[in-house]
């Protein structure tokens, strides 16, 4: 009995394969050809194997390779309905290997060897989407034909020591063959078979052939040599059909927070009053936020589950990754970096074996997770980890179906974007769309650091933290500021200043003062470790860095020559300071019963600190501190260091708003009956010019002089009545105020206009913040009159 | 690095410490009568001797400063913050030292009162609020590293209008350490201005002079002894030798070397020429036979007090001058015996006893209460104080006679 239905089965595969052989030979017709239009998709399977060893006088060749690839082919779109061949094409998955060696071909030297050796996954990196199968069916011929480009990474090495990677990619070509025929009724037939493919450029007579991989890419190789020991590729394949077409399909979110809509985190903080920083290895592990990556496999048609098509796992794969330093620009502090560093972006073991189904992750380096799925199953989530501000990379999902074919996911609401990049954003930026648009800046580049003062000209732009590392940012106070609902973000339309409050909060009012006159992001809450030792802030940095940016030190001064403050330069010299070339800026606390108002101590503070961003006095020509002289007579000298001369002291007011010489009752007490006062004169456009509410405007002088150059005698001092500076930064070098020529009464400019021929005055305008602008010297007429 | 997972909380708990303000995270605001109402920016400051270190047996000055979230600003656009209570708003504002562990510490801090029962914060008016620590309590406390914040807490507040929540400030570092045992010439100086600040600060002008004039016999150039003792001499009225002291520091200013120079960013003495400029421009005015204020002051009741040998006198001050007289204040009763024997004291109110704002011609009264030993008879009292003006501070000393 068995032998009896052994025998029938052999008769009936006899005659099965006898029609074969006839179709094989002699087209169906062409209308049971059309029914293979049906076939949504093919699960193809290809595989191949070559060897060419030849050798002459001139050098050799020795070339091994071979490939074995999987994919599953979805129909491509028709460009020309009816006119073009259908195709259907996919990325396939598998391995390879590649072993060559070419020796001793002009133009190389006579002992020169090139080598290529490669083996692994056939998604080479340089090109990860070169292997590629194709698939065309000739209805009205009833032929098909398929192509196959395997590709391999191997590193190409040479005599002279060079070593480059590059992928090594293969072409195997086949000529037309006939469709099988289709029995009504029937499922569509595989499409198989194997055949030796010549091995040539792909140039010769028509038929099979195979382009070795490093052929285009080594064209010198003589052709005797391939003509010498001819081989050729054995190759192959079988193309199943499948009317059910399917896709897999990737969605991301977290929570209710959109993919669209997801930025990357680092630990956020807080950093508190015990803020002592662990090593970097702790903190750079430490997870900032998630991202939930739902992949899917459905019927293209109606989203449905697959009913004839079962998935055997899912793969997540982050297919590249960053490895910034730290978690933000500042954080950790120097010195602390886990090393070596790590990648951004990681499946978590821990959070993916939670997920229904299990996702089971590769903790080798933690890029890989895949979820084995149950019969029936058609999903898994994984979770993605970030563990940087500044976090990127790009993601890859697979799903292998039961015959082992890999269909490539796309993301769900793009089916052309397979290498899905997270955080969501627009090649070649690692920045999130999100972030650009909420900060309307979309369309710059990464490194682009253009911020331009309020009605700037565009000569000192930027603030030397580039845009990549605006939207990666800076821990302030201990916190992330993106870990805030508000706060101080870091904005790449407005310059950021970076200082280290070291003297205490009661100077708060004065950066709030230069911040909202300046225009500026003044970020005054650092703490010890989110500057460096050099008060670098950025010290952090990797990706799309412009330049080591500094912070400006504010430290508590002790009462010397600068009883209010200063900004001292790093080294001698006539630059204007930027925070680079400011070793720090002091403030000298007033302690006693007229300490310090709060608007005066955030004026002095706002006038130093703006002072390292290049801003300097509203001009250079005040006398400063000289010595009046009263003789017995009631005439006044003045001796300001040079030849004593007389002067005439005289009020504004009055006199027809000439101004009345000051009577001798007021000069008697002003002198308070001696002979010598130290007052302070100020000069014509010097430095209480200007703005007269600048706060980088002078408020010191008793008295002034309105000649430019003084030559008159005796010379005029007009003494001045109440005089103060003000909260504001001006934004033009006319006088305003007392230095008004419009003061009314009949009331003189005091000390007229800001000297603009040496940019002085228009501060707003003079802010330069950028570590990466160049020097520029301070415009001086070494205190003579403003040009 | 201290982290928390649970990012919401410690926001609450600890971001608006850090970001140096009030903020975002400040910590939970009761709930507003008035949510138009927006939040004040509070920050702390802790000075000793030496900036954020102080020593035990010195004074420690704290300052408390309250912003407007919109200060400074060119536009008055931004609603005002009034900060109100029923007698003085600076009631609502405390200050609290935590060890390193967050421990919240008992310190005996004395807040400075503002005396006025309400400040509205805008875009242009700030408020400063100080406080002291004594150096006898300094002394029993431990040496080591504190934090101290202040707390705006008006959750209790009921005046309509009025802002009704509560912010806290940053916390900043303070460390208190042992007190010097052969201090150096700068920290002699900075011992001795800080200890007439806590003397001037607390009432005690006469003792912060005696401070500084000790000072400066030991350093006769220090600029900040100078600075301050002119400072008190302008305030109580004493204008030359507020515009001697400060010439005098100008001088010394003017003698020191300048390891630094540097001709673009080199600032002048401007604290000092500031001051100078304000009293001379006074000392013109009044040659110019300028306004001022005059007070003069009588006995306008006696009574016998409720204790044993004390009596109740009402002085009542008037201004006779021809300008208003503000802030007038009396920083100390001497009295002396005419006839008699034992000593009269003042038993109250504290000093210093606020005369406040008199017009051209007003008065006010204000009650003392003084022990008089059994055997005196006759005795006479002198108000010594100071008394603002619109260019300038005017003392006074006023002396009545009276029987028992």
């Amino acid at each position: 009995m068995q032998k009896k239905n052994v025998a029938r089965a052999l008769g009936i595969a006899l005659l099965v394969g006898a029609a074969w052989l006839a179709s094989a030979q002699s087209a169906p017709p062409a209308s049971s050809c059309a029914d293979y239009l049906a076939a949504a998709q093919w699960d193809a399977a290809v595989s191949f194997n070559y060897a060419h060893v030849a050798q002459d006088s001139t050098g050799k060749v020795d070339l091994s390779a071979d490939a074995n690839g999987r994919a599953t082919l979805p129909r491509v779109p028709d460009p020309f309905p009816g006119i073009s061949i259908p195709e259907w094409t996919g990325l396939a998955q598998g391995s390879g290997f590649v072993h060559d060696i070419i020796v001793g071909f002009q133009p190389q030297p006579p002992d020169d060897v090139i080598q290529a050796d490669g083996a692994g996954g056939l998604q080479g990196v340089a090109t990860s989407n070169a292997s590629i199968i194709f698939l065309n069916l000739d209805s009205s011929a009833c032929t098909y034909t398929f192509t196959w480009t395997p590709a391999v990474d191997v590193t190409i090495t040479t005599n002279n020591g060079s070593s480059t990677g590059v992928d090594a990619i293969g072409s195997v070509q086949s000529v037309p063959r006939p469709l099988p025929a289709v029995t009504p009724g029937q499922p569509l037939p595989p499409l198989t078979g194997n055949a030796a493919f010549a091995a040539d450029f792909g140039f010769g007579p028509p038929g099979d052939h195979y382009v070795p991989e490093r052929m285009l890419q080594s064209l010198f190789l003589p052709g005797q040599l391939l003509a010498q020991n001819p081989s050729s590729a054995a190759v192959q394949w079988i193309f199943n059909p499948n009317v059910e077409a399917i896709e897999l399909v990737v969605a991301l979110k977290r929570g209710s927070v959109p993919y669209e809509d997801w930025l990357p985190e680092g630990e956020g903080g807080p950093v508190d009053d015990s803020y002592a920083p662990q090593p970097g290895e702790e903190l750079e592990n430490t997870e900032g936020n998630t991202l939930e990556i739902e992949a899917t496999v459905r019927r293209v048609a109606d989203g449905l589950p697959p009913q004839t098509r079962n998935i055997q796992k899912i793969e997540f794969e982050m297919t590249q990754r960053s490895s910034e330093p730290g978690i933000a620009l500042n954080v950790p502090p120097a010195g602390l970096l886990a090393s070596p560093q790590p990648a951004d972006l990681k499946f978590d073991g821990a959070r993916n074996l939670a997920q229904n189904p299990v996702v089971v992750v590769d903790l080798n380096d933690s890029s890989r997770a895949e979820a084995p799925l149950l019969a029936g199953g058609n999903t898994a989530t994984a979770i993605l980890s970030s563990y940087d501000w500044g976090s990127f990379g790009t993601l890859e999902v697979h799903a292998t179906l039961d015959v082992g074919n890999v269909l490539v996911g796309h993301l769900i609401t793009d089916p052309s974007i397979q290498q899905i990049p997270i955080p969501k954003r627009t090649a070649p930026s690692n920045v999130a769309d999100k972030w650009k648009i909420d900060q309307q800046v979309v369309g710059k580049a990464d490194l682009d650091d253009d911020e331009d003062n309020p009605g700037g000209t565009g000569d000192d732009l930027g603030d030397g933290i580039s845009m990549y590392e605006e939207y990666r940012g800076f821990f302030v106070g201990g916190f992330h500021p993106r870990s805030l609902t508000d706060g101080k973000r870091m904005d790449p339309r407005k310059k950021d200043l970076f200082v280290k409050n070291e003297y205490g909060p009661v100077l708060i009012p004065g950066f709030k003062m230069l911040a909202d006159e300046g225009r500026l992001n003044v970020h005054y809450a650092l703490l010890d470790g989110e500057i460096d030792a050099g008060s670098v802030v950025n010290f952090n940095h990797g990706h799309a860095n412009v330049v080591d940016q500094h912070g400006v030190r504010v430290i508590r001064g002790k009462a010397d020559r600068n009883l209010a403050g200063k900004a001292v330069r790093a080294s001698p010299g006539r630059n204007l300071l930027l925070p680079r070339s400011t070793v720090h800026v002091f403030i000298v606390p007033e302690r006693f019963g007229r300490a310090a108002t709060a608007d005066e101590l955030a004026r002095t503070t706002a006038h130093e600190v703006a002072h390292a961003i290049s801003v300097p006095h509203h001009g250079e020509t005040d006398s400063g501190l000289v010595t009046w002289i009263r003789d017995p007579t009631g005439d006044v000298a003045e001796d300001d260091g040079g030849p004593t001369y007389p002067i005439e002291l005289r009020r504004e007011a009055g006199c027809g708003g000439a101004g009345c010489p000051m009577t001798p009752a007021e000069i008697a007490a002003l002198f308070n009956n001696k002979v010598f006062k130290s007052v302070y004169v100020g000069g014509h456009r010097g430095e209480h010019s200007g703005h007269a509410d600048c706060f980088m405007r002078y408020d010191a002088a008793a008295a002034y002089t309105r000649e430019p150059t003084q030559v008159a005698s005796p010379r005029v001092r007009w003494w001045v009545g109440d005089e103060d500076d003000g909260p504001r930064m001006d934004d033009a070098a006319t006088g305003t105020g007392v230095n008004s020529v419009f003061r009314g009464a009949g009331l003189q400019s005091r000390y007229g206009d800001a000297c603009s021929a040496l940019d002085r005055g228009d501060c707003r305008h003079r802010i330069r913040v950028s570590d990466a602008l160049p020097d520029e010297p301070v415009l001086t007429n070494n205190g003579a009159a403003c040009p | 690095m201290m982290r928390a997972s649970i990012r919401t909380a410690a926001c609450l708990a600890v971001a608006t410490c850090l970001l140096g303000v009030t903020g975002p995270c400040a910590p939970a605001a009761a709930p507003s009568a008035s949510p138009a109402l927006r939040e004040p920016e509070l920050s702390a400051g802790a000075e000793g001797a030496e900036g954020a270190v102080g020593y035990r047996g010195s004074p420690l000055v704290l300052t408390a400063l309250l912003l407007h979230p919109d200060w400074p600003s060119a536009s008055a656009a931004a609603a005002p913050i009034p900060i109100a209570h029923p007698v003085d708003w600076s009631q609502l504002v405390r200050f609290e030292v935590t060890a390193p562990d967050g421990t919240l510490l008992a310190w005996p801090i004395v807040l400075i009162p503002a005396a006025a029962p309400r400040v509205t914060l805008d875009h242009a008016v700030t408020a400063t609020l100080r406080a002291t620590v004594s150096p006898a309590a300094t002394l029993q406390l431990a040496s080591g590293s504190y934090r101290v914040r202040a707390v705006l807490d008006a959750t209790g507040v009921t005046q309509a209008g009025a802002y009704q929540g509560r912010v806290q400030s940053a916390s900043t570092r303070f460390e208190l350490r042992d007190p010097i045992g052969q201090p150096s010439a700068p920290q002699d100086e900075a011992l001795g201005v800080l200890q007439a600040t806590f003397l001037l600060l607390t009432g005690d002008s006469a003792g912060a002079r005696v401070e500084l004039e000790s000072l400066l016999a030991r350093q006769p150039s220090s600029i900040a002894a100078l600075t301050a003792l002119s400072d008190l001499d302008y305030q109580q009225g004493f204008l030359d030798q507020a515009i001697d002291g400060i010439d005098a520091a100008l001088a010394a200013w003017s003698a020191l070397p300048d390891p630094s120079f540097d001709p673009e960013y080199s600032e002048p003495p401007v604290p000092l020429l500031e001051r100078q400029h304000a009293m001379l421009n006074t000392r013109i005015r009044l040659a110019n036979g300028g306004p001022r204020p005059a007070l003069s002051a009588r006995i306008s009741a006696k009574a016998p007090g409720t204790l044993p040998d004390t009596i109740e006198v009402d002085v009542t001050f008037t201004n006779i001058g021809v300008a208003a007289a503000l802030d007038a204040r009396v920083s100390a009763v001497k009295t002396r015996v005419l006839q008699g024997a034992g000593s009269v004291a003042l038993d109250s109110p504290a000093l210093p006893i606020a005369i406040g704002a008199l017009a051209p011609g007003a008065s006010t009264s204000v009650r003392l209460v003084l022990h008089v030993d059994p055997g005196v008879v006759r005795f006479t009292l002198t108000e010594e104080g100071a008394t603002g003006a619109d260019f300038g501070t005017f003392g006074f000393a006023l002396t009545q006679a009276t029987y028992k």
